[in-house]
C-alpha cells in the first residue's frame, strides 16, 4: 500500500515537471552530441598536426568540460543555477570530496602530470617497476602498453608519487654490457679489436666516443667493460646486434669467450691404484 | 658521377654499394648495412641526394667535423666534403636508398637539447673547392655570415639542401651560412648554388606532399660540443 502511494507520487511528481526533466535531458543530450562533434573535429583538424601529448589532455580537457558544461546546464529547468550549485557545492564538496579523495587525487595528479610533462604519450617509460610505452594520459590513470604487449592502467596519483624513469628524453643512450675473455688472452689486442669493431658500426657514436676497458678479474675470464652511446631510438637493434656481432668478431680473431671451469690439481696418487687399473685395462682388452 | 640509369642484364658499383640489375627484373641493391630486392620492369634511375634515410632514418643533420681547426672571419667562405646517399628510382617511385659510404652518426651539443647528426671528417680550405678523390663526398661550402673564431666543425641540416653539377660531374652542396656568436654556432642552409656556373640536379621526391618549405631551421649547438673527453686521445 505504501509502496504504491510512494510510486503515485513520483507519478503525480514526474508529469507535473515533464517538461523540465524533457528539458534536462535534452541538455545533457545536446551537451553529449556537442562533446562528441568538437572531439571528432578537433581530431581532424588539430589533431594530426600537433604532437598527441599535448594534443591528448588538450582534447580531454575540452570534452570533459563540455559535458559537465552539459550537466550544470541541465539543472536550470529545476531553478538551480551555477551560483547556488556553487554555494551547494561547498556542503557537499566536504562529502564528496571525503568520499572521492583518491578520485580528485588522481584529477589533480593529472593535471600535474600534464603540466610537468614527466612523460608523453609514446614516450618508452618506466613507472616503478612497470616498463613500457605511454599510450595515454587520461583524466584519472595513465595508460602504459608494456613490453610485453600487456596494457597497464596506473592511477595518476601512483604515477605522479613514483620514481619515472622517460628514456627517450636524452637524444642518446648508452650501451653497457661486459665481454669475459679468457686470461691467456692477449687483453690489449682484444680491446684493440672490439675499439675497431665499434668504430666501425654506425650505431655507436662518435661523440660521445665508445669506452673499453678491463672492468674486473673473473673466477674464469678478464672481463672487458664495453661502454657504446646510440641514438635513443635506436638503442634496443643496437644492443641485440652490438652483442650478436661481437661474440663473431672476437672468435674471427682468436678470441674465446670462456665458459665457468674448474682446474683440478691432483697431487698424488697411489701407485697400487695405478697397477691395478692397468691390469684391468689389460684384462679388458684382452677379452 | 652518382647519376645515371642502370639497364636489365646489368650491374654497377658506386663506391662501397652495388646494384645488380638482372634481366628476369629483379633489382638487387646493397650496401654495407642492407640489401634489398625490387621487381621492376623498365629503366632505373640513380641519383645523389643528402644523407639522411640510409641506414636509418634518424636525422636530418649532418656534422662536418674539420681534420683541424679553422680561423674563419665574417665573409669567408670555408670549403669541405659532405656525404651523399644514392636513391634509386623508377620513373617517380624511389625503390630504394643506399649508402655508398661507411655511416656514423654522433651527438652535437648536450644530451638533452644536442642533436643527432650523420657524421663525417673532412679536410677543410679556405676560399676554393679542395680535390675531391672520393666519388661518393660532395663539395659544400660554408659562407660565415657572421662572428669570426676558430671553429672544428659545422652542422647544418641536409634535408633543406639541394645539390649541384658541374661539367665535370663533381656534386656540390647548396650554401650552408654559418654564424657565430657568444658560444653558439647556428647554420642556416640555403638554396644558393655555392659558386655560379652550377647546374641543379633534379630532385626526386615522391611521396613528399604538400608545401615544402625553402626556409631552413636553424641548427644552434654549443661550439664546445665535445662534452665528454675521448679516451682514445
Amino acid at each position: 500500500m505504501a509502496i504504491a502511494q510512494g510510486l503515485e507520487s513520483i507519478g503525480d511528481l514526474i508529469a507535473a515537471n515533464i517538461t523540465k526533466i524533457a528539458s534536462a535531458i535534452a541538455t545533457i543530450i545536446i551537451g553529449v552530441i556537442a562533446a562528441y562533434v568538437v572531439r571528432s573535429s578537433m581530431r581532424r583538424t588539430i589533431g594530426t598536426r600537433i604532437p598527441p601529448y599535448i594534443y591528448r589532455p588538450v582534447e580531454n580537457l575540452v570534452f570533459y568540460s563540455i559535458l559537465i558544461l552539459a550537466g550544470i546546464l541541465s539543472l536550470y529547468p529545476f531553478g538551480l543555477s551555477l551560483s547556488s550549485l556553487l554555494v551547494a557545492g561547498g556542503f557537499a564538496g566536504i562529502i564528496v570530496g571525503l568520499a572521492a579523495q583518491s578520485s580528485l587525487g588522481n584529477i589533480i595528479s593529472g593535471v600535474f602530470l600534464v603540466v610537468e610533462q614527466p612523460l608523453r604519450v609514446g614516450d618508452p617509460v618506466m613507472i616503478g617497476d612497470i616498463a613500457g610505452e605511454v599510450v595515454d594520459v587520461r583524466v584519472l590513470s595513465t595508460l602504459i602498453r608494456t613490453w610485453d604487449g600487456y596494457l597497464v592502467r596506473i592511477p595518476n596519483q601512483t604515477v605522479f608519487n613514483s620514481i619515472i624513469t622517460n628514456y627517450s628524453r636524452t637524444k642518446a643512450r648508452r650501451i653497457d654490457f661486459i665481454v669475459g675473455v679468457h686470461y691467456k688472452t692477449d687483453v690489449e689486442k682484444a680491446i684493440k679489436i672490439i675499439i675497431e669493431y665499434l668504430d666501425s658500426n654506425p650505431y655507436c657514436l662518435v661523440n660521445p666516443s665508445p669506452e673499453v676497458f678491463v672492468d674486473s678479474y673473473g673466477d674464469s675470464s678478464v672481463n672487458i667493460r664495453i661502454r657504446c652511446w646510440t641514438p635513443t631510438k635506436l638503442w634496443y637493434p643496437a644492443k641485440i646486434k652490438l652483442q650478436t656481432e661481437l661474440k663473431r668478431i672476437l672468435e674471427e680473431n682468436g678470441i674465446s669467450i670462456p665458459y665457468p671451469q674448474l682446474d683440478l690439481h691432483v697431487k698424488s696418487i697411489e701407485p697400487v691404484i695405478r697397477i691395478e687399473l692397468k691390469n684391468q685395462e689389460e684384462k679388458n682388452l684382452k677379452r | 658521377m652518382l647519376a645515371g640509369e642502370i639497364t636489365s642484364g646489368t650491374s654497377l658499383s658506386l663506391c662501397r654499394a652495388r646494384i645488380i640489375y638482372s634481366e628476369d627484373g629483379v633489382l638487387r641493391a646493397c650496401d654495407e648495412y642492407k640489401c634489398e630486392e625490387v621487381y621492376v620492369d623498365g629503366v632505373v634511375g640513380y641519383r645523389p641526394a643528402p644523407p639522411i634515410y640510409s641506414p636509418f632514418r634518424i636525422s636530418d643533420a649532418v656534422y662536418i667535423e674539420f681534420d683541424k681547426k679553422i680561423l674563419v672571419h665574417r665573409g669567408d667562405v670555408i670549403w669541405a666534403h659532405a656525404p651523399l646517399e644514392i636513391i634509386l628510382y623508377h620513373k617517380n617511385s624511389i625503390l630504394t636508398r643506399l649508402a655508398p659510404g661507411r655511416v656514423k652518426y654522433t651527438l652535437v651539443g648536450n644530451l638533452v637539447e644536442g642533436v643527432i647528426a650523420r657524421y663525417a671528417k673532412s679536410r677543410v680550405a679556405k676560399g676554393f673547392p679542395l680535390e675531391n678523390k672520393d666519388p661518393c663526398m660532395a663539395h659544400i661550402a660554408f659562407y660565415i655570415a657572421q662572428g669570426e673564431d676558430t671553429i672544428k666543425g659545422v652542422p647544418f641540416n641536409a634535408a633543406y639542401s639541394h645539390l649541384y653539377t658541374d661539367n665535370k660531374g663533381s656534386i656540390f652542396y647548396s650554401l650552408v651560412e654559418v654564424y657565430i656568436k657568444d658560444a653558439i654556432i647556428e647554420s642556416r642552409t640555403t638554396s644558393k648554388p655555392p659558386i655560379e656556373g652550377l647546374e641543379k640536379l633534379k630532385q626526386v621526391r615522391a611521396g613528399r606532399t604538400g608545401v615544402f618549405s625553402l626556409t631552413a631551421p636553424v641548427i644552434a649547438v654549443e661550439r664546445g660540443w665535445k662534452l665528454w673527453p675521448s679516451l682514445k686521445g
